[in-house]
Formats: structure tokens, sequence, C-alpha cells
């Protein structure tokens, strides 16, 4: 092993000991040694926690990224949806639109048209609850390159949320108005 | 540099990349690899012409300077392990550390967290460099094998221009946001050529700070100036910020953001523990992969197999949070930093030569 010369006065400290150790000897644990088995213990034990109390993993999340599933049939029937909430009977289309809900839960249209229906009965926290699982089920509604982007009404959707918040505090609400804000505004992933 | 880098970070990001991400090493080797179709989120994929031009930026100006070296040998292996981990680090504070200075240019404080999870490790990495880690000095390699990843990055440039069918191009999602192809290879050329003559890297510029102290600010312009070019880097990051309507202070409604504050900082941590160990942050490797250090480019394509890893494996931070693979991931890259970093020393011994070349 080479020695490697000592510098009097410069920052890098050079030690050169009389007997160095090479690799990881159990016997003669420095300080370093032994608060890096410390550390290393402790990131175990935390990963032991974090892998018990994590949820259990849903299956569909996965597949929800990769399989297009094509319904005309569901296509006519929100367009039905739309064309009911556009003639002002919004009581008749959350009729129609829990139904969908029921056997189309994977769908994000199914949940924007949820929400315009909140929005419409003036009740924008359950409008941005809906647009949310919207938006996690098909980002494309704020993406500006696709055909469903809604990110204006959305966002029109959290500045009445955020007036709503500033008059009566609800953590849960200001949570998902937060998480919605930050979904709002992009990213890289 | 710091002029070149912060300006070409945000007029990329004016011009049509992400928010936030006018340049950004691990998001941008996500896209890289979704493009190779290493991973299938059909929102990731682009071949940034930015790493390509970091990459040919060095490799051309080093070859102009003569300091075109071709070497390796100096635990290659282990660099590309560490490369992949970094990218997992990156990808839970969504981000790297180039793109944590443009977010807090941008006046995104969630950063902050991030920032001090870098300088943590930096300090955690630092401690075992100064007491006897080592990677084993690199040796002289024939001229071929540092042309190598010059090489992959030319043919990445050839495709990017041609579009082959086999290169895969999002039409929607973060992949579809990007700025003119020749305006981002401009850019990614200037900031590749100018770090390497600077030798710019940003867990480089904060360990100075560590190893020298007030002296390595008071000592400048005899400093190597690597803190000083990442300040100017912020500050001019900050001006053209405010100047094109991108800065937004605050915490909420930021780009690339999320409210896991605790696994945002251990993220950080990790690629500033990892960065030491490897001598360079993501772009400090890119760079040195394009002059010839062939250890540089293990851990590149480390990066780029730890880019696909995270999309293919749900590793990635997104608004909601970090996801548990996330976690577990980062702690497991901890629990990896460690024992490397313990089985690589040599107690007794101070710096090891590998290490001092840049520090005087």
């Amino acid at each position: 092993m080479e020695d490697i010369p000592s510098r009097e006065g410069d920052a890098c400290r050079i030690a050169v000991a009389k007997d160095p150790v090479v690799g990881l000897d159990l016997k003669r644990l420095d300080r370093l040694d032994r608060l890096s088995l410390l550390v290393v213990i402790l990131l175990a034990m935390t990963m032991v926690v974090v892998v018990h109390l994590a949820p259990p993993v849903k299956k569909n999340a996965v597949v929800r990224r990769r399989v297009v599933v094509l319904n005309p049939g569901l296509d006519r029937k929100l367009s039905l949806v739309e064309r009911i909430l556009a003639s002002d009977n919004p009581r008749a289309a959350h009729k129609l639109l829990l139904g969908l809900k029921k056997n189309f839960s994977y769908d994000g249209r199914v949940f924007m048209l949820l929400g315009d229906y909140h929005l419409r009965v003036q009740n924008p926290v359950a409008a941005m609850h809906n647009y949310r699982q919207a938006v996690d089920l098909n980002p494309d509604f704020l993406d500006k390159n696709t055909e469903l982007f809604q990110g204006r009404k959305i966002k029109g959707v959290l500045a009445e949320v955020a007036n709503i918040i500033a008059v009566r505090a609800d953590p849960a609400v200001r949570k998902e108005l937060l998480y919605m804000r930050r979904k709002v505004a992009g990213g890289c992933g | 540099m710091g002029a070149v880098i912060g300006i070409g970070a945000v007029w990329l990001s004016f011009a049509g990349n992400p928010a936030n991400t006018g340049i950004c090493a691990s998001c941008f080797l996500e896209n890289v690899a979704g493009a190779l179709r290493l991973h299938d989120n059909i929102r990731m994929q682009y071949l940034r012409p930015e790493i390509i031009g970091f990459v040919l930026g060095a490799f051309a100006l080093s070859l102009a300077r003569r300091e075109f070296v071709s070497s390796g040998g100096s635990s290659p292996l282990l660099r590309f392990f560490i490369g992949a981990l970094l990218i997992v680090g990156c990808s839970v504070f969504i981000g790297c550390p180039v793109k944590m200075v443009l977010r807090l240019a941008a006046g995104d404080l969630n950063a902050v967290v991030g920032f001090l999870g870098l300088v943590a490790g930096i300090y955690i990495g630092l401690a075992f460099v100064e007491n006897g880690f080592r990677l084993g000095e690199a040796r002289p390699l024939p001229a071929a094998a540092g042309l190598l990843l010059p090489g992959f990055m030319f043919f990445l440039l050839i495709a990017a221009i041609i579009k082959p069918e086999f290169i895969a191009v999002s039409s929607k999602g973060a992949g579809a946001e990007h700025a003119p192809i020749y305006l981002s290879l401009a850019i990614g050329l200037a900031v590749g050529g100018f770090a390497q003559a600077t030798q710019f890297c940003i867990t480089g510029g904060i360990a100075r700070v560590f190893l020298w102290g007030p002296r390595e600010v008071m000592n400048c312009p005899r400093s190597t100036g690597l803190l000083i070019s990442l300040a100017s880097f912020f500050v001019f990051a900050l001006v053209a910020s405010m100047l094109t309507g991108q800065f937004h202070l605050g915490i909420e409604a930021q780009p690339s953001s999320n409210a896991s504050y605790g696994w945002s900082f251990l993220g950080m941590t990790l690629v500033g523990f990892g960065s030491i160990l490897i001598r360079g942050c993501p772009l400090r490797q890119l760079v040195a992969s394009g002059q010839g250090d062939n250890d540089a480019g293990a851990a590149v394509m480390g990066m780029l197999v730890g880019a696909a890893t995270v999309q293919n494996w749900g590793i990635a931070g997104d608004s909601s949070g970090t996801p548990v693979a996330g976690q577990v991931a980062v702690l497991f890259g901890l629990i990896f930093l460690f024992v490397v970093a313990l089985v690589n020393r040599r107690r007794g011994y101070g710096i090891a030569p590998e290490f001092q070349a840049g520090l005087d």
C-alpha cells in the first residue's frame, strides 16, 4: 500500500496510521464505523416498519395505466348525461351518473361529469373531490396536449374551494385542495 | 458558467420544457429511457437533446482544449449501481440537484428540504472520503474506450433528428412538453462545454465549503470557483425566472413538488452521499463521460438503468407524495451506500489519491 504524503496546513487532512485496516474488521471498529453501523441498523428497522405499514397494493392501479378500455355504450351514455346537464336537469343527470359510477368506476370521464354536476348545484368541494378522482384515473384532463384538457375549469373550482376554506377550515378538504393545486401546476413526471 | 446554465435552463422551460424543469438530468434520463423503450410510461418518452448536448459539448471542448483523456478502471460496476441509486434519490425528490436549484430559483420553498438533504448527504460522504474511502485509481485506457459514451450520444442525436420507428415519442404528458430540438441541443452543448471547462458540479461546490470552509470564497478566483458558479447559477436563474414570469414564491401549487418532506430529504441525502462517493452529481457524471472518463460512463449507464427502473417499479414521487416503493428504495439505497463506504475504507488513511485531484 502506498503512503499518501502529508500536506501541512491543508484542509485535506491526510492522516496515516501505523497499522491501517482495510475492509471491515469487527474487532477494530473506529468511531465512524460504529456510527455507520448504528445508522444502517436504524435504516433497516425503518424499512421494516415502512413495509409493514404499507397499504395493500391495488392490482388495478398498475393495470389501469396499461389497458385501454373501449366502450361505445359508455360513450353514448356519457354524451347523453352531458346533454341532460346542458338542458338544466341536474337531478336526472346525477341519477344516471351514480349508475355509471357503479359500473364504470375505472373511467375518469364519469367522475369528471359528476364534478360538473356538483359544480352546477353549487357544491365546489364535492366537485373538486370528483375532479380529483377523474384526474387520478386519467391525467389527460390536465394535459394541454390532449382533447380532454379541462385545466381551466378545474383551476376555477380550486379557487372557489380556496375561498370556502378561508372561511371554514377543514383539514381533509385543505389537503385535497393542496394536492389538486400541485397537480394542476404540473411537473416532469 | 452560472449564467449559461441559469439563463439557459429558465429559457428552456419558457420555450416549452415542463415548468421548473428547464434542465434536469434525472427527469431527462427517464425520458431518454422511455424513448429507448426501457420503460412503458407513455408520458415519459422523449430523446432529450439536452442530455445529448451535455456529453457532446463536453466531448468537443475537451478535444479542443486537449483535455480528452480516456481513463477508467476505478470500480466501474460499483459506480454503475451508485449511478442507478442517484436517480432513485432524484426521482423521490422529483429532480436532480440542478433542478433543485431551479426550483429554489423559481420560488419553490419545498425544495429547501431537498437542499438540506443534499448537504447532509455530502457531509456524510465527505466523512468517509476524508477517512480512507477509496474506489481505486483510474488508469489510462485506449482512446476508443473513451469514445464509447460520446459515440452513443451521437447515435442518440441522429435518432432524435430522424426519429426511427424504434424510438418512442410521447404525444402527451411531460415527455410531450419540450422546447424546440435545436434550442435544447444548443443550450445542452453550451452547458456541457462550460461545465467541462469549469468542472461545474453542484455537489462538488457544496463539498468544497466543508473541505475548505470560508477559504473557498475568500481565495476566489484562486479557488476553483465551484461555489461561486453555484451561487451565480442560482442568482441568474432567479432573475431569469422573475423576468419570464415563472417565479412563484411559496410552498403551495408548486410544479414537481409534494408534501413528503421527510422522504424528499432522504432522497436528496442519498443523492449527496452517492455523488460524493463517485465524485460528482448526475450532471457532472454526464460531462465527465464526455471527456473520456469511462468510470463516469459506467455511472451514466447506471443512471439510465436507474431511470428505467424508477418508472417500471413505481418508485418516483409525484404530487400525491412518495410511494411505498420509493420509500423502501431510498432506505435500501442509503443502507447500500453505508455498506459500500464501510467496506471500501482503509482505516487510518486520509483522502485517497483519486479523490485528491481537483481539491487544491
